[in-house]
């Protein structure tokens, strides 16, 4: 938990501070760089490279603003800022729409029961640009207006993307379910 | 915000499910960053003082550029003193047709003061009057060259001064502007006062070639320079209003010599000529009002008081230990005082001896064990009966018997929770100090004590600090970037050429706020030691 006396402590530059910040921060924090990035060392990078703006801009931040969802943002804004600088990393797929099995009652089913990191694995098969969008479409709330003005695409790709990503995994997740019944079967 | 979608919100809480359980390591990684963003600040810092040190610095220069005018103009005591106590002489005032006196013909103003003053008394009128008439010739020998002002054009009150051998010219005024006496060094063989004949001045001499003209003033300089009319000799009051004399504090004195000007179209011509007349004294004044510019290092003895809750549990002592300082200061010197400012690097050490700590715990053990004790037993293995007598057959048996034996014993168990260490904590910090000065100089040799306050910008720090359970890093404790502290110093220095003068003298330093940020903890550390300096008086 970050109080505000811990997080007038980091403003005084306060190295213990900063550590038990960190700790309290490190879950949220490694979730979001652990979705968006597919190696580890790369998210414990963009994660403390994310920590640093936090603490750098811990005057500005206003104090009706919660904490946590401030810093949520700003680890956000960090992962998708390295993403843009890193423009030979963009994958500009576009295309038609895949098709939606997003009512497929059995993958839902399938996603509830299985293990959360199994499905992150899942995950990182995605296109990192349809994956980043999904992320920030999906799991972080963004709009996609909000995505096209931050990602620098068009609405429409946005919405492609998101599409893309969900087929991809919709179809991963549909396969495992169909060996999972075989395997349960024999 | 998103549409809600089924598949969306299951991915969304799967990915929440998941675990990231703290890794140590990223936190290693992390503290690079964060020791680089700290120095990245430190440096910001220290390159904001520079303009300020610069302003300072060049504020200072200025400064000093600015009274230099002023001090050559100003005549110690003694030296009026000198002068005013010369061979009385008399003037002689020579009338003139009113010159145009301006910058662009100095040489049309030969053998003239000009002045511009009207007069501001009876008496000044009167003399006002008096110099409109002309005396007639001057001999070339006496004949003094110009003092031209180019702000002393008025010519309705246009009055020559031609100053004769053996003559003294003693000119008061009245109005704001101070009153200059005119001086000729030539010793003179009698001695006129204000009331005494004007015939009394030596053969030769301009004045006793027009003694016997009416109104015509003889002024003699006594120690009190003020006009003293009589009551047949009319003396025109002489004002000079030269806005270098004005600034003459006390009462500039011009000699015969300082008369020898060349035209000049400035004042600063004037002070320049007159700088031969000026005494050793003055030289001395001069000299004492300069930058200085000094390096100095020494060594301390440096101590650290920690207080707080945190210490209770410390068993430990802290004592002082030797620690080093340098710095370079500016100031600007007066003839007694002195200001300035500078950069210091100082360290405080402390040594630091802490005891192990460990933890003993005791209890009572009751052990059980079997004791063998070999015997011999004696084993009944039957009976007989023998003439109507029972009888028990026995053997001897040799065997072992266990016996159980209880013991008590104490165990003590030692818990070692902190091992013995003996180090030294050193903190340094760059100190911008405000520096007053107050000294006096004897000769070659000069005296004083120099100090203020200081802010302290922390720059590293070494070490550890003990707790109950162990160690902390210097590093990991929350000090504060920034501290007010003071220092004092005294000094012997030794002026061994024109600019340069080393000195040595104690010095004493401290901080006057708690150093470090946390809860329970309070550190403060002084020092007191002897320093070493080179001075060096900028041009």
């Amino acid at each position: 938990m970050v109080t505000e006396a811990l997080i007038a402590r980091c403003r005084e530059h306060d190295r213990k501070a900063q550590y038990e910040m960190y700790r309290a921060l490190y879950g949220m924090m490694m979730g979001i760089c652990s979705r968006y990035e597919r190696d580890r060392q790369e998210a414990t990078a963009r994660m403390n490279q994310g920590f640093m703006k936090i603490l750098t801009q811990l005057d500005r931040r206003r104090p009706e603003v919660p904490f946590e969802a401030w810093a949520r943002r700003i680890m956000i804004n960090t992962v998708i800022d390295a993403f843009r600088r890193d423009k030979q990393r963009r994958e500009l797929e576009s295309g038609e729409p895949l098709q939606d099995q997003s009512g497929d009652p059995q993958v839902n089913d399938y996603l509830a029961h299985m293990e959360a990191e199994a499905f992150a694995q899942l995950l990182t098969r995605v296109p990192t640009m349809s994956r980043n969008v999904f992320n920030l479409f999906a799991v972080d709330g963004y709009a996609h207006h909000e995505i096209a003005q931050m990602l620098g695409i068009s609405e429409g790709t946005s919405k492609w993307h998101v599409s893309n990503a969900r087929s991809i995994l919709q179809r991963a997740l549909g396969a495992l379910s169909k060996n999972n019944q075989r395997t349960v079967a024999s | 915000m998103s549409a809600p979608n089924a598949f969306d919100e299951q991915a969304r809480r799967k990915l929440a499910e998941r675990e990231h359980p703290f890794d140590e390591a990223a936190w290693t990684a992390m503290q690079p960053a964060l020791d680089a963003q700290r120095n990245d600040r430190r440096r910001r810092r220290l390159l904001l003082w520079i303009p300020f040190l610069v302003g300072i610095g060049a504020a200072g220069w200025w400064l000093t550029r600015e009274q230099e005018p002023s001090t050559r103009a100003t005549v110690p005591p003694a030296a009026t003193e000198q002068q005013v106590t010369a061979p009385e002489v008399t003037p002689v005032l020579e009338e003139a047709e009113p010159v145009n006196a301006t910058a662009s013909e100095p040489n049309a103003l030969a053998e003239q003061i000009t002045t511009n003053d009207q007069p501001s008394s009876p008496a000044q009128e009167k003399g006002a009057a008096a110099s409109t008439k002309k005396r007639g010739p001057i001999p070339p020998q006496q004949a003094a060259r110009p003092i031209t002002r180019p702000n002393a054009v008025k010519p309705a009150s246009a009055v020559t001064i031609v100053p004769a051998p053996s003559t003294i010219a003693s000119i008061s005024a009245t109005d704001p502007i101070e009153p200059v006496a005119i001086a000729a060094s030539a010793p003179a063989p009698s001695t006129a006062s204000p009331s005494s004949d004007p015939n009394s001045t030596p053969e030769g001499s301009v004045s006793s070639a027009n003694s016997d003209e009416p109104g015509m003033p003889n002024v003699v300089a006594g120690s009190t320079p003020e006009y003293k009319p009589t009551a047949d000799v009319v003396t025109p009051p002489v004002v000079l209003p030269d806005s270098a004399v004005a600034e003459a504090s006390p009462a500039p004195v011009v000699t015969k010599d300082t008369l020898h000007l060349a035209a000049a179209s400035d004042s600063s011509d004037y002070v320049a000529d007159t700088r031969p007349a000026i005494d050793s004294n003055l030289t001395a004044a001069m000299a004492a009002r300069k930058l200085e510019l000094s390096v100095w290092g020494g060594f301390f003895r440096s101590t650290t008081d920690y207080t707080g809750d945190l210490t209770n549990d410390w068993a430990s002592r802290v004592s002082s230990a030797g620690s080093s300082a340098f710095g370079v200061e500016l100031m600007h010197q007066g003839r007694y005082f002195g200001y300035g400012s500078g950069l210091h690097f100082t360290s405080y050490v402390e040594q630091l001896e802490s005891d192990r700590v460990q933890e003993e715990s005791r209890r009572i053990v009751t052990d059980h064990y079997l004791d063998p004790v070999d015997t011999t037993i004696l084993v009944v293995n039957g009976t007989v009966w023998l003439n109507g007598q029972q009888y028990y057959v026995t053997q001897m048996l040799d065997t072992t018997v266990y016996v159980l034996v209880t013991t008590t014993s104490e165990e003590v168990s030692t818990n070692v929770r902190r091992n013995a260490l003996s180090r030294s904590n050193r903190v340094s910090y760059l100190e911008i100090p405000l520096l007053v000065e107050a000294h006096l100089r004897r000769g070659d040799w000069s005296f004083g004590v120099r100090g203020g306050p200081m802010l302290g910008i922390l720059q590293g720090r070494r070490g550890s600090l003990p707790t109950a359970n162990g160690y902390t890093d210097l590093t990991d404790e929350a000090f504060s970037e920034l501290v007010l502290g003071w220092s004092l110093q005294g000094h012997v220095r030794y002026h061994f050429a024109e600019h340069w003068s080393v000195a040595i003298g104690p010095a004493l330093r401290g901080q006057l706020q708690n150093t470090v940020q946390t809860t329970g903890l309070n550190r403060r550390s002084n020092a007191a030691g002897g320093v070493l300096s080179i001075g060096y008086y900028l041009p």
